[in-house]
């Protein structure tokens, strides 16, 4: 199997993306991939270019899909270790979760939630860093609880780490 | 527990920035001391608490 389930306990996230008609939750599960992966990620579904992210052999890019529906990927993320923090290099909701239209709301939010577990797991206290659009601040500062560092630069320390875990995870 | 909705008309990206050893060291820094803040905090909550016991 080249899927791999990321060895924490995916078994307990929930809550974690909802229908934006129904208003249904569905519980989800983080599958890592690799670079023979590829072919799961069509191109055109993509505005970065996750083929290129997979290859790379400084980050680990992961894939969020709904419980039981491995192959309908609903949204993407890539990720470093930087030693003492996670540094996030990309992430994207797929093409159906964006927009006005968007079918599925809390994509994000859920890949955000998993890379800050991932910094606990690594000792880093929930340490995330990120860059930025300028005009994302202000959504990033209200939904995800980031700071400011500097510039565009962000962080999620700990409390705002716990609190996101909190929301996704059950304890 | 909660949902994180993002708002409807709002997606979220980050940009893919490498950051330069300068600021990657300042954020270290940065990290390290917020570590030792927090340690002080709760070795301040601590005595508070023990204090609280012995009276």
């Amino acid at each position: 199997m080249k899927q791999i389930l990321v060895d924490i306990e995916i078994d307990k996230l929930t809550n974690s993306i909802e229908n934006t008609v129904s208003g249904d939750i569905f519980d989800t599960d983080v599958y890592q991939l690799f670079n023979n992966d590829g072919k799961q990620i069509n191109k055109a579904d993509w505005q970065f270019k996750w083929h290129e992210q997979i290859k790379l052999k400084d980050r680990e890019t992961y894939k969020l899909v709904i419980k039981d529906n491995p192959k309908i990927i609903q949204g993407l993320i890539s990720f470093s270790d930087q030693g003492d923090h996670i540094y996030m290099h990309l992430i994207e909701s797929a093409k159906f979760n964006k927009g006005k239209q968007k079918i599925y709301t809390g994509v994000t939010g859920n890949l955000v939630a998993f890379a800050c577990k991932c910094s606990f797991e690594k000792d880093y206290e929930g340490y995330l860093a990120f860059d930025a659009k300028t005009v994302l601040v202000k959504h990033y500062q209200e939904t995800l609880y980031a700071t400011h560092f500097k510039g565009t630069k962000m962080m999620i320390e700990t409390p705002a780490a716990n609190r996101l875990i909190k929301q996704y995870f059950k304890t | 527990m909660g949902l994180i909705r993002e708002p409807k008309d709002v997606d979220f990206y980050v940009i893919d920035k490498p950051w330069t050893d300068k600021e990657r060291k300042e954020f270290s820094a940065f990290i390290k001391l917020r570590k030792e803040q927090q340690k002080k905090r709760s070795a301040r909550i601590l005595t508070k608490k023990g204090r609280k016991v012995v009276a």
